[in-house]
């Protein structure tokens, strides 16, 4: 059983959305894990209002601003999700409004089943750019899509036991069936004359097989739902999970008809979704860590900084390196990555005036202390608010001795009820919690 | 050292002051008298540069002597008064002009139909297996980065290698040697809150003594060794100086090999250890319109002209005959071409190695488009590894056997 207490709380709505301030983490330890988990999953699709123009910075303005405020978090995070899993990027679809389509998409069915999911995406218009979908015809089948859909989006090259989970020939058979599925007037259009009619077989299923026919064959796999299972631990817990819980979430992916729901569900119940591994190996992606840090602090944003912040981290939204997405864990953290990642870290603390771009105030940061706090009250008050960030005992005792060090680097005193010392040494403390590296593993 | 740490702080701020973007302060350790780098000799330098998505060989050097070629591509071949001929069998796509006449020079090696034993079409694995050097197993490291572990002492500060870009390569995953990844270096600095100078050194004090500080989780200790890495190393890329003396093209690519050559001086004047770096160029997955404005010729145009401009500098320099270039790619692509004007996923392709140190000529039989395997794609002659070991070998100087894990034979592009 799960300790359900403060920590497990804001961990579960860290990773479940994009974290919370400390009266919304108590309220979720007083409900108790059970009906948090169910408040989190019970929400109706929101589609929001996107941009209408063919503007990228706009796009990526507004999605982030959605997880930035808007609810509910569990939806946004699993758009977010998607995009990672259906990795398309603007650098070939070229044009943000099919990059807004398809983030709808994921919006309508971010929770759902995965088998309607993946048959829209093969006729989402920026995915058939995107795999050149748009060429494949008959008389000359294009592969692109029919292998990334197998080795990417459902089954993964190989299975947990090495073995290849497709051929060559099932690329080229599945090419086949996805035939004739094209754009017309940017919008998903069938193309009856150029779809191969023959006989093909997928993986084990023969027949005069549509694309739709591939899609569902691969989504009922027993693989597709390992493949899936894991991927999702891995974007919400850690990488590498046990077998057990590789288990569960395919049992409950396979039980519930492809229901992402249900699987999302299984895993926040799970014991292990609540482990140290869980707390110690995984790296906030650079969108979990803006969007995370700025929500614990209620900082103040317009959103205009946003876009660049993350993708000076490494993840420009709708532009994914490639069709795997983004490779996660440490390369997050390459030198220019960590050094925009420290510099993300004084902008915030550093936001002292009321600036439009982003303002941060020190009140949540101090607000809940005790009367005549030490140094260490301190410490550990704001590495609980910025996180909690679990960072080891010596660290923490280096940071109070940071606290009382003068300019000429002695000890001296420290009060936390001057505005100067606030203003130099509790927005230091939070520049250097988050530097830490365990402020990036939240 | 005769003044006192405030003093210190004093004068460097008043240099950092001086810029208004990212202003550096130098921390204590950058005042002690810095011992060059380079062991005895002048110190070499390799530069790799990767051509993601997979190469489409047979457009980059032209079977232009083989009527299956044309056969395969009825758009998107080569006519042969376009080739730029290295014989009656083969030559250089119309764009490779500077490459050509580098090659002509003597200094540029081809190296035909390179690739492994039972290729994989995926790019993600296929670069795998390139960049760790093991088609078969699954090393955590990459093979650059176990020769840099080999060179580098456990804890050591010291950068050893470069990624001129934004991500790690996974070439460069090593056991404990510091790789830098930076695409250029321009606006480096290592941030702070410079509200309160007098604090700047108290926060850079901290930071460094915590990211020293042992932590149980592994993936923390990491993090912190490489903040530590980075506190020591920043401030120093950031003041190379950035003196050109060739006009480089106006291309990321080129602008890559810029930030190269001016490592490689710093390198050769012992300012900075680093010895091998990577550029990467992106664009070869040409699945659909292979031959339009901005896709493949146009993307070897680039690398040409770049490559050019990288040797001219280095020429100018003194450091032409320290410095070796390698190309290298996941895959090439299927001998005929697709429906969209494109090609799909393939297997063997040339490698490129430049520069003065290379005995340049043709290596490795061309392939042979009359005797492909049962995918119908090319069958490999020189297994990459050979020209893995030929670099370690005769370039690097290391124990290939212990870094690629089995014993490969040299490829005598160099001597």
């Amino acid at each position: 059983m799960v300790t359900w207490d403060y920590a497990a709380a804001a961990h579960l709505l860290r990773r479940a959305g994009f974290g919370a301030q400390k009266k919304e983490i108590e309220r979720a330890v007083r409900k108790g894990q059970s009906k948090t988990v169910a408040s989190l999953l019970n929400f109706k699709p929101s589609t929001a209002k996107p941009p209408k123009e063919d503007d990228l910075y706009k796009a990526q303005r507004w999605w982030l601003l959605r997880m930035l405020k808007g609810a509910p978090p569990l939806q946004e995070k699993l758009v977010l999700f998607w995009h990672d899993h259906f990795a398309t990027s603007i650098s070939k679809v070229d044009d943000s409004r099919l990059m807004i389509t398809q983030n709808l998409l994921f919006r309508q069915m971010a929770a759902g089943k995965f088998r309607d999911l993946l048959v829209a995406v093969s006729k989402d218009p920026a995915m058939i750019v995107w795999l050149d979908n748009l060429y494949n015809t008959k008389d000359h089948p294009n592969e692109n899509y029919a292998r990334e859909v197998m080795e990417l989006f459902t089954l993964g090259r190989v299975n947990e036991q090495g073995a290849e989970n497709y051929t060559q020939d099932d690329v080229e058979e599945a090419a086949r069936a996805f035939t004739g599925f094209s754009l017309g007037d940017g919008e998903f259009a069938f193309y009856p004359e150029d779809h191969d009619d023959g006989v093909k077989t997928v993986l084990g299923l023969t027949g005069n097989l549509t694309g739709d026919d591939v899609s569902v064959h691969l989504a009922g796999m027993t693989q597709c739902a390992r493949y899936v299972a894991k991927k999702l631990w891995t974007f919400f817990a850690y990488p590498n999970p046990e077998t057990v819980v590789i288990d569960a979430l395919a049992a409950a992916y396979v039980a519930n008809d492809t229901d992402i729901s249900a699987v999302v569900r299984t895993m926040f119940l799970r014991d292990e979704f609540y482990s140290a591994r869980a707390r110690t190996e995984h790296v906030a992606s650079p969108v979990e860590h803006v969007i995370g840090t700025l929500r614990v602090l209620g900082a103040k944003t317009n959103g205009d900084r946003l876009p660049y912040w993350v993708a000076a981290m490494g993840q420009d939204l709708f532009n994914p390196p490639n069709v795997a997405g983004w490779p996660g864990g440490l390369a997050w953290m390459t030198s220019v990555r960590q050094l925009e990642r420290f510099d993300f870290a004084w902008r915030v603390a550093g936001s002292r005036d009321r600036d439009h771009e982003l303002s941060t105030s020190t009140k949540p940061l101090t607000d809940g202390l005790a009367k005549n706090p030490t140094p260490a009250d301190v410490v550990d008050h704001v590495l609980t608010t910025l996180g909690p960030i679990d960072a080891p005992a010596e660290t923490r005792a280096t940071l109070a001795e940071y606290l009382v060090k003068d300019d000429d680097g002695n000890a001296g005193a420290f009060d936390v009820r001057d505005k100067e010392t606030v203003d130099k040494k509790v927005r230091g403390l939070t520049g250097l919690a988050l530097m830490l590296p365990e402020a990036h593993l939240v | 050292m005769g003044f006192s740490r405030r003093s210190f702080l004093g004068r460097s701020l008043a240099m950092a002051g001086a810029s208004a973007i990212a202003p550096t302060v130098f921390v204590k350790g950058f005042l002690a008298p810095r011992t060059a780098y380079a062991a005895p000799g002048r110190p070499r330098s390799l530069v790799l540069l990767r051509l993601y998505g997979g190469d489409d060989g047979l457009n980059t050097i032209v079977p232009y002597g083989t009527g299956k070629y044309y056969d395969g591509r009825p758009t998107l071949a080569i006519q042969p008064a376009d080739v730029l001929a290295i014989d009656g069998a083969i030559g250089f796509n119309p764009r490779m002009t500077q490459m050509k006449t580098h090659y002509d020079a003597g200094r540029l090696a081809v190296i035909q139909s390179v690739g492994y034993p039972d290729p994989s079409l995926s790019h993600f694995r296929s670069e795998v297996i390139w960049q760790n050097a093991d088609p078969v197993g699954l090393p955590a490291t990459g093979w650059i980065g176990r020769y840099l572990d080999t060179i580098s002492p456990q804890g050591d500060p010291k950068v050893r290698g470069v990624n001129v870009s934004y991500g790690l390569d996974p070439i460069f995953e090593a056991d404990h040697a510091n790789v830098f990844v930076v695409p250029h270096l321009d606006n480096l600095g290592f941030p702070t809150d410079w509200a309160h100078w007098g604090d700047v050194q108290n926060k850079r004090d901290a930071f460094e003594t915590i990211a020293m500080q042992n932590r149980s989780a592994a993936l923390a200790q990491t993090l912190g060794a490489r903040g530590f890495v980075l506190s020591r190393n920043v401030e120093l890329y950031a003041n190379l100086p950035r003196d050109l003396s060739t006009t480089f093209p106006d291309t990321d690519l080129s602008r890559s090999f810029a930030t190269v050559a001016q490592m490689i001086a710093a390198q050769d004047a012992g300012t900075i250890a680093a010895g091998i770096y990577q550029v990467g160029i992106g664009g070869f997955d040409t699945h659909a319109e292979q031959n339009a404005e901005g896709g493949h010729l146009d993307l070897w145009s680039n690398i040409s002209t770049s490559l050019d401009a990288l040797h001219k500098e280095l020429t100018a320099r003194g450091l032409a005959d320290d410095v070796l270039v390698v190309t290298y790619t996941e895959f090439g692509r299927r001998v005929e071409e697709n429906g969209s004007t494109g090609t799909d996923h393939g297997t063997a392709a040339p490698m490129f190695a430049f520069g003065n140190p290379v005995t340049g000529g043709v290596y490795g039989p061309n392939p042979d488009l009359n005797d492909l395997d049962d995918n119908d794609d090319l069958k490999f002659a020189v297994d990459f590894r050979e020209v893995y070991a030929t670099l370690i070998e005769r370039w690097l100087g290391g124990d290939s056997a212990q870094i690629l894990g089995g014993t490969f034979t040299p490829v005598p592009f160099l001597a």
